[in-house]
């Protein structure tokens, strides 16, 4: 691989996204009234199967296509945190996974790598998530994330506490990052959901927990932001997040949020657990920041049922 | 008679043993240990005495058929099956190799046995062990010492090559192979094992099977029912030449060839005198009640000083080393953990009945999945040394595993089923306030509530701090140790184990029914 190559693509990318990303928005908004399918900033839906409503849902975004190029290499985080199985939705629901890395594929994707850096034991975790064999059945490749040899030493320069860390190699490298957090309750920052669930792409996760874990938070995204969030709300863990109890905790809400931006998807995810995204520290410090949008009012938003 | 195929025979059975029972320490994945663990170790001689002991099962009477084994034929066990003994065998071997000694086996000559020492350290190890002090097999077992010796200088290799291997294809994109953590290394839990192997080679270079017919518990118990043996290794007066070739080929050093006299009690059984024989002298003789010569000789005292007395010293070398990160904006806390018991393994059902039977092989901590399992130097104090305990710092006992239980030889962690083991609390949660991120930085953390599989530690909001600070429940613990593991606070961490000396039953956390919301179809944005 080109490691050298993408750090360096990813220093200086990683410069620019702040900017980009800002004014970005604003263009993508001019040229939604023109196009009908760059149309929405956010694309909200009910009423599904995970995988049907993901079909449906980024299509109002402009369809797969617009995310991954022709061989290009993709990386898919799902959160597999847990030594749990699916219905305890303390990870990434595995029919979804299995649905983006086809589609990653169909659009002509070279390579589809997931990971996790677990926080159970890792083979148990990629195995009973249902996650394992959802990926390799859509021919996508597991990669280990437990391991420090796999992560890489980068600076950020935006970071307030956090200005340093070790990242895995594959979000540097790969050409797509898609984010695919799970919607969860979470004892101490309240909400699990995208920005939180790059905790899973570093190495020193203690070193988050122990200096202002809100504000780490935030301050991660102004390194890299993903792609593409979509934020997995088939069935919700409603208490005792992030790891949960029993099936008792989860709620089946048949929901789906998916949007480029990923401080737009965690600030409505949040309403979804009827949290006011400004009430969450590190959705308000990534708005603060304009990493994204947490204002769902100043967004356009596309509301689906099926 | 055809008795020197014996010898082959041998040599294919031992070889056997030798590579199953060695995989069941560095077979990566652990399937193999879950699945052949209980056929192997029947044969295994300690393993099986202990557990029989507990269990008085069926399943572990395998020392029962050696020792029936010895009293009709003498020390099948020793060659065959003895992964010890085979190493032993190796390593004398590799020295004749490397002194580029020609024909290895005709350099052997007849000794006097150290009885009074053997018999000794037999007595002693089995008076320590009814008195519940396993001390004495944990040092001198066979299969625990090679269970050591494999988990600590084999299996790193294996991890090595098996990692070289991923790397290797992962250059190619291939994610196929899975890599796993090396061990930590601790120079404190190589001491013995190094210190074993150090003496073994020496003595083996030389001696062949001294340590088997000196040392070795297993093999004085079985080289004393084997005075006795049914059938013994006769020469036949007639025949014999006199030419000595059985007397330089017995790795034992128990014939006298001059004397055409085998010492029964020291015989390993390993056939090499029936293969050196050239006019077939040799053969099982029935022993009809003829009195067999006794050659006792002398104890040498201070002999067996030394070997007490360099144990003890060893011991009394050993310091604790504790590695401290440090980090520079968080304030390091100051209170240390106050911990008062070592903790066991689930199944273990005490640390009494844990220390009382662990021989300290190990197999359980080359089984653990996440590590937690580690050796332990005087955290049991000294009837516990080299014995395995959880060790929250390098893991924690994943909440859905039951892997020690199932691959302990000894009955030292009893077989336990995984909703049993759910609710089994092998220590209690202790929380120390002044210590923890939010009471001393007043920022979230919550990685302890994040990881613990009951919520016996849960985040509650503090109206004063208005954080989320832990509050703990310790009925529903099961003391698994995640939340310790977890903790990210340095050097001292702020939410630890204290193991249960006697396990307890934890209560099961409470479910209260969820209230779901009404559906509807709109969104809350």
């Amino acid at each position: 691989m080109k490691r050298r190559e993408f750090i360096k693509k990813t220093a200086v990318g990683s410069m620019a996204v702040p900017l980009l990303t800002h004014f970005g928005s604003i263009n993508i908004n001019a040229a939604s009234k023109t196009t009908q399918q760059e149309k929405f900033d956010l694309v909200a839906i009910k009423g599904g199967e995970p995988d049907t409503m993901f079909n449906r849902a980024i299509q109002d975004l402009g369809g797969m296509g617009k995310f991954v190029k022709q061989n290009q290499t993709v990386v898919v985080k799902p959160n597999i945190g847990w030594d749990v199985p699916p219905e305890r939705a303390a990870n990434t629901n595995p029919k979804l996974v299995g649905e983006i890395v086809k589609q990653c594929f169909d659009a002509g994707a070279k390579e589809v790598y997931i990971f996790d850096h677990t926080c159970d034991e890792w083979k148990r975790a990629y195995k009973n998530s249902g996650i394992e064999k959802a990926v390799e059945d859509a021919g996508g490749t597991m990669v280990p994330g437990n391991f420090e040899r796999y992560y890489q030493d980068v600076t950020l320069s935006r970071g307030k506490r956090l200005t340093a860390s070790k990242i895995h190699e594959l979000i540097l490298e790969s050409d797509v990052f898609i984010n695919v957090p799970v919607l969860k309750h979470h004892g101490s920052t309240q909400v699990s959901l995208g920005m939180k669930n790059n905790m899973g792409i570093i190495w020193d996760r203690g070193y988050w927990h122990r200096s202002d874990l809100h504000q780490c938070i935030a301050d991660f995204a102004t390194f890299r932001k993903p792609e593409l969030t979509v934020i997995d709300c088939y069935n919700a863990l409603k208490r005792n997040g992030p790891r949960g109890v029993s099936t008792a905790d989860v709620i089946n809400m048949k929901a789906q949020i998916i949007s480029q931006d990923i401080v737009a998807a965690d600030a409505a995810a949040a309403k979804m657990l009827n949290r006011e995204p400004t009430n969450i520290g590190h959705i308000r410090i990534a708005g603060e920041l304009k990493l994204g949008e947490y204002d769902l009012t100043k967004l356009s938003i596309s509301r689906l049922n099926l | 008679m055809t008795l020197n195929k014996f010898r082959r025979l041998r040599i294919v059975i031992s070889a056997a043993f030798f590579v199953l029972t060695s995989l069941l320490f560095i077979e990566l994945s652990g399937n193999y240990v879950r699945t052949f663990s209980d056929s192997i170790l029947f044969f295994q001689f300690i393993p099986s005495l202990v557990s029989f002991i507990h269990t008085t099962s069926i399943a572990a009477t395998g020392f029962i058929v050696f020792m029936i084994v010895a009293l009709l034929f003498g020390r099948i066990y020793c060659s065959s099956i003895c992964p010890l003994g085979f190493t032993i065998d190796l390593i004398n071997r590799a020295a004749y190799k490397l002194a580029r000694i020609k024909k290895p086996n005709r350099l052997f000559s007849y000794k006097k046995p150290w009885n009074k020492l053997r018999y000794s350290i037999l007595i002693v190890a089995t008076l320590l062990f009814a008195g519940g002090l396993s001390i004495g097999i944990v040092l001198l077992d066979p299969f625990g010492n090679f269970g050591r010796l494999v988990t600590k200088f084999a299996r790193p290799i294996f991890v090595a090559l098996n990692n070289l291997a991923v790397i290797t294809l992962e250059q190619f994109d291939n994610f196929n192979l899975t890599p796993y953590a090396s061990d930590v290394f601790d120079i404190q839990f190589f001491i013995y094992p190094l210190l074993f192997l150090g003496l073994l080679v020496i003595i083996s270079y030389k001696r062949g099977r001294f340590y088997c017919n000196t040392v070795c518990p297993v093999g004085a118990l079985l080289g004393w029912l084997s005075n006795y043996s049914f059938y013994k290794i006769a020469v036949d007066d007639n025949s014999c030449i006199e030419c000595g070739l059985c007397e330089k080929s017995c790795k034992a050093e128990c014939i006298n060839a001059s004397d055409k006299y085998v010492d029964m009690s020291r015989c390993v059984s390993c056939f090499n005198c029936f293969d050196s024989c050239n006019s077939n002298s040799l053969y099982f003789e029935r022993r009809y009640g003829k009195k067999v010569m006794s050659k006792a000789t002398e104890t040498n005292t201070s002999r067996r000083n030394f070997f007490a007395s360099t144990g003890l010293m060893t011991l009394a070398l050993f310091r604790k080393i504790r590695a401290q990160n440090k980090v520079l904006v968080y304030t390091e806390n100051t209170i240390p953990e106050n911990r008062e018991s070592p903790i066991s393994p689930p199944g273990s059902l005490s640390v009494d009945h844990f220390v009382t039977n662990c021989t300290a092989c190990t197999l359980c901590v080359s089984a653990c999945p996440t590590k937690v399992l580690q050796p332990s130097i005087f955290e049991y104090g000294i009837e516990g040394l080299l014995m395995p305990h959880m060790n929250n710092r390098a893991g924690y006992c994943n909440y859905e595993c039951t892997v020690c239980s199932e691959v302990c030889p000894n009955e030292a962690i009893l077989p336990i089923e995984l909703e049993a083991k759910k609710s089994t609390q092998i220590g209690r949660v202790e929380f120390v306030k002044d210590n923890c991120v939010v009471f001393t930085q007043k920022t979230e953390c919550g990685a302890c509530a994040e990881h613990c599989p009951t919520k016996a530690v849960r985040m509650v909001l503090d109206p004063e701090l208005n954080l989320r600070v832990p509050i703990t429940d310790n009925k529903i613990c099961v003391g698994c140790g995640a939340c310790e593991y977890a903790c990210p606070t340095i050097p001292y961490k702020a939410i630890y184990i204290k193991g249960n000396i006697v396990h307890q039953i934890a209560e099961k956390p409470v479910e209260e029914e969820l209230q779901m919301p009404e559906e509807t179809d709109d969104f809350p944005f």
